[in-house]
């Protein structure tokens, strides 16, 4: 189990704000880890990575990420210290590693980098050797061949890229895209684990970005259980006000900056907000954060309630949401009764409670004896 | 010529937020409320929009003010925060009454909003859920309620935040309350709920709940009391790009958007029939009053656009990012990451909510700020057509206000007077005899300025925390047009039943050239004064009213010694000859005695003795300055460790006792270290007090200095020249003008005025006193640190709009004062 940490703002940080100097950072929470699930191992000793985009788009460097990773420990490598203190990025992914499956070794360092994406996890795919076989024969044979540790992660990143069209794509893809690719690499990981009888949750938190939209997961294949944990906290600065104590500064109701981490980089309380389990944020190439509920076999409306029946929703003609284009010679907008948009949650396959299902149908009168569990959610997202 | 024609809009007044930048604004007719950024902790200031000034700070959050919002009837201010709780603060008291966190861990409040009619409260959150509560069911939460599990905000997480985190105490009298998980709506949008707004909808019962979210969708929600919301429609505004605020207006949505667009639906087919590219930067703040909407961005601009969707006017004035809006009154407010509040004058929303008296104060300031932008400098050739204007603007204020008005030609080459007259009602039974005669003596030629010194353009008048900057706001505009005001609300309320004449004049800071014969050419205008009235002076400090009823006088000299020779080479010709400086500095040496004191025969000798009243009056004053040592400006009393008798002897030598003064001493030539200059020079003043008589003390400092020059050994020649500026004044405390003036400052301050005088000089008062045989009575208006004749000078709003009201009442008390004496 793992750390891990990203970073996306308008402008440009000093690793070292992220990495080294803060009191909690990720190199401390290397050794002093204290949100971790696995209380065997307290230690994230066995090496690090961390990747950065450019500040200023240059043709010659083209849009891939650096990334730079070592086996030794976090806390005592000299060379990632200098490079902190000396590189600016609007968009960093840094992990520390402590292995479960693979061997300690460079190759087997997050974060990893194809074309212009660039990928991390923190958890662990369940009994993953049962289904490599499945996974390995899913992947086209370009991506088969980009794969050169032994992890289940990245075997995980190459799936995610085989949900690409184009994964190799010069241009930056849309963030629905990206999304979707990573909504269905979660749904293929589950559906090869059942079809191998795995019974064993896996913990998926993910994080992937084009160097310009971050998505990101926060995962575990369990009804009950609670995921690894996950982090955010946005704002307008992220400042020292004494040396090693940081805090997010909202000097703006929008967001110059967002920081998702598997633990809080600040002690202040106020700045960081749990991801709940089994949701996927979104971080748009403007900064909005956008939080969809994975909903599928493992979806746990607790505290969620469910739709309520005859809600319409409007679908635009010519303003397309998702697409990332916009007509402007079509700005009407139509609204007609749609029931598509919003499933009927649960879904059908799910085994539910029958107190849960017996709300579905509610009378009014009836629905305020049971009021926590007549919360509706719009529109979730459902996992092809 | 319009001069008070008030209809542009502009800058009123500045405020500023310590260190914060303002996120949120919420305004009722009387109070303004606003909401900044802070890490541990960020107050909600209250501002009295009367005078500008900050009244209180409402504390409790620990994060940034995000939103503020009213109850319909003002009495209820909601507070939504970083800190994941709304405050609820009464709005008489100032106290907190609720304190409602969620059971969940929301993050930020980015909106709050309350209906009356179902007294329930909704907000918008970070975590994507729009909760809400009934206060119908307020009720005390049990402390660490067993459903709260996951929130890193409100509640101790057991591992991670132990140490560092210290445990809040518990707040008095607040009912901390907790929203339940049956009034949450998880998930309502997919980024953060960014507004919220209540409105209503065409052809559709009951309120709606409009909500704007980080992915830009606007979704309309039914509300029922009671009842979870329910999603109805929702409004597609845009790809990436958040919905930040929203307003409603005749049956259209606007919708502020992330990148500079206002979205505008048509709520009667929900479709989008606009799209303005409104801004440069994302539009933050959108506001509604009477038939217009004004929109606030982060590019700095504030915009106004019209009914047909046009912008109407541009206000620059911020720099960095608008951030919040809000109005009242006719005032538009907004408020910006420079920490600055701005109050913009904008046409009134609603006509039948018109104070009567805060709309002519508006006019004041209006007519204040036209007025100081003529820097009218006397004694300066080049400024003596904006001077000329200054008069003009003067006469036509006067006309405009009621009043008889005309200039009244100065000196040659100088500037002229401005008359006015404000004629008693014709129609007052209670009148026997004619009425009482008011003069007021002021002037409207201003000290110089250099801009380069100065905060604020000193020939523009910046509103700024309460106060008025600009040259002449205090020295002698701003309470002169406080005079005009408040003679011509009394005759326009049918209450004014004396003559109020003016007699402003534009040569005062340059030793009232002209004036008196000026005076005497129209003598038949000012002949029947009963009463003269000035406010040319300030208190003593910052808080206690003043009067004032002493000026010195002064009388300024310059000696001169020449020698009939060249400036000479002291190597040369040192010991050969009479050296004119060491003559000057022997002459100086006999003017002053080590004590301080003047050296001059007889100075002393026709001092009014001190009569126990008047020793009385300084009991109050030391008593003050001792109890409020911070509100002194010249002297610390605590500080230098001085006793009250010594405290009172200090005031005493400053405003009751003459002094001598040696100002400067110059030679002619090179000033070369090896040069005997041929010529000395040196300037000498003295401040006279009664009954020191100006004609008797010249005569016998020039006896006296030259007795001194003859017993020295010399061939040089001595030259006195003395130039009398003003005599000195002193009213009688005791006469029933100041009586009236003393209960006029009592009503509108609530305690009696200090009276005090000043060390510095008039000229005019005295020889009006004289030449029109009326007593004198000195209401000064401004602070101690109004900063007159200095870089920065300004008034007190407050100051000002008390001034006129105190100027008022002395002028209804009149009438009665003149019934009693008949």
């Amino acid at each position: 189990m793992c750390r891990m940490l990203l970073y996306k703002g308008n402008q440009p940080i000093q690793l070292a704000h992220l990495l080294t100097k803060p009191a909690h950072s990720i190199i401390n929470q290397s050794f002093d880890s204290r949100l971790r699930l696995d209380t065997r191992r307290p230690i994230n000793g066995d090496g690090f990575g961390v990747g950065w985009y450019e500040s200023e788009p240059d043709p010659e460097l083209g849009a891939a990420p650096c990334i730079f990773t070592s086996v030794t420990p976090a806390w005592n490598n000299m060379n990632l210290i200098r490079l902190a203190d000396k590189i600016k990025s609007p968009l960093v992914f840094a992990h520390v590693r402590a292995s479960t499956a693979g061997s300690v070794s460079e190759s087997n360092c997050h974060p990893w980098q194809y074309g212009r994406l660039m990928f991390m996890h923190n958890g662990n795919i369940a009994d993953f050797h049962l289904i490599k076989r499945k996974v390995q024969e899913s992947l086209t044979d370009e991506i088969f061949l980009t794969v050169n540790g032994n992890t289940d992660s990245e075997w995980a990143f190459a799936v995610f890229l085989n949900q690409l069209k184009t994964p190799r794509q010069a241009e930056p893809f849309c963030h629905s895209v990206l999304k979707e690719a990573m909504l269905k690499t979660i749904a293929k990981l589950n559906a090869w684990g059942k079809e191998a009888g795995i019974t064993e949750a896996s913990m998926m938190n993910f994080a992937v970005t084009d160097g310009v939209s971050v998505v990101c997961s926060r995962y575990i294949s369990s009804r009950t259980l609670e995921a690894a944990s996950l982090y955010f906290s946005s704002g307008t600065r992220f400042e020292s006000y004494k040396p090693g104590h940081y805090r997010m500064i909202k000097a703006d109701k929008r967001e110059d900056i967002v920081v998702i981490a598997s633990e809080p980089l600040t002690f202040e309380k106020a700045d960081w907000l749990t991801i709940p389990s089994n949701t996927v944020v979104v971080i748009t190439s403007k900064l909005n954060v956008l939080m969809y509920p994975i909903v599928d076999e493992y979806h746990n409306p607790t505290p969620l309630g469910r739709a309520p029946e005859g809600a319409s929703v409007a679908v635009v003609q010519g303003e397309g949401r998702g697409d990332g284009a916009r007509d402007q010679n079509h700005r009407e907008v139509v609204f007609v009764e749609d029931h598509r948009a919003i499933p009927t949650v649960p879904a059908v396959d799910s085994p539910r409670p029958d107190k849960e299902q017996n709300a579905l149908g509610l009378s009014e009168s009836t629905a305020r004896d049971v009021p926590a569990r007549a919360l509706a959610n719009t529109a979730p997202v459902m996992v092809a | 010529m319009h001069a008070l024609n008030n209809n542009t809009s502009h800058c009123l007044h500045t405020l500023t937020q310590d260190e914060d930048s303002v996120l949120s604004l919420a305004a009722t007719e009387k109070l303004l409320f606003s909401g900044g950024q802070g890490a541990h902790g960020s107050d909600i200031h209250v501002w009295d929009l009367e005078h500008f000034r900050l009244k209180t700070n409402l504390k409790g959050h620990l994060g940034s003010i995000l939103c503020l919002t009213l109850r319909d009837d003002g009495k209820w201010l909601f507070s939504s925060s970083g800190d994941g709780t709304v405050r609820v603060w009464d709005t008489e008291t100032f106290k907190c009454i609720y304190h409602i966190h969620s059971s969940q861990d929301v993050g930020d409040v980015f909106s709050v909003v309350f209906s009356s009619s179902l007294n329930t409260m909704y907000i918008g959150c970070q975590n994507t859920s729009i909760q809400w509560f009934d206060f119908s069911d307020a009720r005390q939460d049990v402390p660490h309620s067993p459903n709260i599990t996951h929130s890193l905000r409100n509640h101790n997480t057991p591992r991670f935040f132990e140490g560092p985190i210290s445990a809040k105490k518990p707040e008095e009298q607040v009912t901390r309350c907790s929203i339940p998980d049956s009034s949450i709506f998880q998930n309502s949008h997919f980024g953060y709920v960014y507004c919220l707004l209540l409105g209503k909808v065409p052809n559709v019962e009951g309120e709606i709940l409009f909500s704007g979210s980080g992915e830009g969708d606007i979704k309309l929600w039914k509300l029922q009391k009671g009842k979870p919301i329910e999603p109805w429609k929702t409004l597609k505004a845009g790809v990436d790009a958040s919905t930040l605020t929203l307003a409603l207006h005749d049956g259209f949505l606007f919708c502020g958007s992330q990148g500079g667009n206002i979205k505008i639906f048509d709520l009667e087919t929900f479709q989008l029939i606009r799209s303005l590219i409104a801004h440069e930067d994302d539009v933050l703040a959108l506001v509604v009053r009477g038939s217009q909407v004004y929109s606030a961005s982060a590019d700095g601009v504030v915009k106004q656009w019209n009914r047909s969707f046009e912008p109407l006017q541009t206000w620059n004035d911020h720099s960095g990012s608008v951030l919040s809006l809000t109005s009242t009154q006719n005032y538009l407010i907004s408020g910006g990451s420079d920490k600055l509040i701005k109050m913009w004058s904008i046409a009134k929303g609603n006509p039948q909510s018109e104070p009567v008296d805060s709309a002519a104060e508006d006019v004041m300031l209006y007519a204040l700020e036209k007025w100081i932008s003529m820097p009218t400098v006397s004694g300066v050739p080049a400024q003596l057509e904006e001077c000329r204007r200054g008069a003009k603007f003067l006469k036509a204020v006067l006309q405009q206000l009621g009043a008889e008005s005309r200039l009244i030609p100065g000196a040659p080459g100088h500037n002229p007077l401005v008359y006015g007259q404000f004629s008693a009602r014709a129609d007052n039974p209670e009148q026997q005899g004619r009425p009482l005669n008011v003069l007021v003596y002021g002037h409207y030629d201003v000290i110089a300025a250099d801009i380069k010194k100065w905060d604020h353009p000193p020939f523009k008048l910046t509103g700024k925390d309460g106060y008025l900057y600009g040259r002449g706001a205090s020295d002698n505009k701003g309470p002169i047009l406080a005079c005009i005001f408040a003679a011509s609300e009394l005759q326009e309320q049918q209450q004014l039943d004396v003559n109020v004449k003016f007699l402003i004049e534009g040569e005062e800071e340059n030793g009232s050239v002209g004036f008196f014969q000026a005076v005497e050419q129209n003598i038949n205008l000012f002949e029947e004064a009963d009463v003269i009235l000035l406010s040319n002076s300030y208190w003593l400090g910052e808080d206690i009213p003043c009067l004032t009823y002493g000026l010195r006088g002064v009388i300024h000299s310059t000696l001169t010694i020449n020698s009939k020779n060249v400036d000479l080479h002291s190597g040369v010709d040192g010991g050969a000859v009479s050296e004119p400086l060491i003559d000057m500095v022997k002459v100086l040496s006999e003017l002053v005695n080590p004590d301080r004191t003047a050296k001059i025969p007889g100075f002393y000798d026709c001092i009014r003795p001190l009569t126990s009243h008047e020793d009385a009056l300084y009991d109050p004053i030391v008593e003050d300055m001792f109890n409020n040592p911070s509100g002194q400006r010249h002297w610390d009393p605590l500080a230098t460790g001085v006793t009250k008798e010594e405290l009172k002897k200090k005031l005493m030598a400053r405003w009751r006792n003459p002094s001598l003064t040696i100002h400067q001493v110059d030679v002619s030539g090179p000033k070369n270290r090896t040069v005997i200059p041929r010529s000395a020079k040196a300037s000498v003043s003295m401040r006279i007090v009664p009954d020191q008589e100006v004609a008797d003390i010249t005569k016998s400092f020039e006896e006296h200095v030259r007795n001194v020059f003859g017993q020295l050994d010399t061939e040089n020649e001595i030259e006195i020249d003395i130039k009398v500026v003003a005599d000195w004044w002193l009213g009688d405390t005791e006469d029933r003008f100041f009586k009236a003036a003393e209960s006029a400052i009592e009503q509108e301050w609530g305690q009696k005025p200090l009276f005090i005088r000043e060390g510095g000089s008039v000229p005019a008062i005295r020889w009006l006193e004289k030449r029109l045989k009326a007593a004198a009575v000195h209401i000064p208006m401004g602070q101690s640190s109004d900063q007159a004749h200095l870089n920065n000078e300004r008034i007190r709003l407050q100051n000002l709009n008390s001034g006129k009201r105190v100027i008022k009442s002395f002028l209804k008390g009149l009438r009665t004062l003149e019934a009693a004496q008949s």
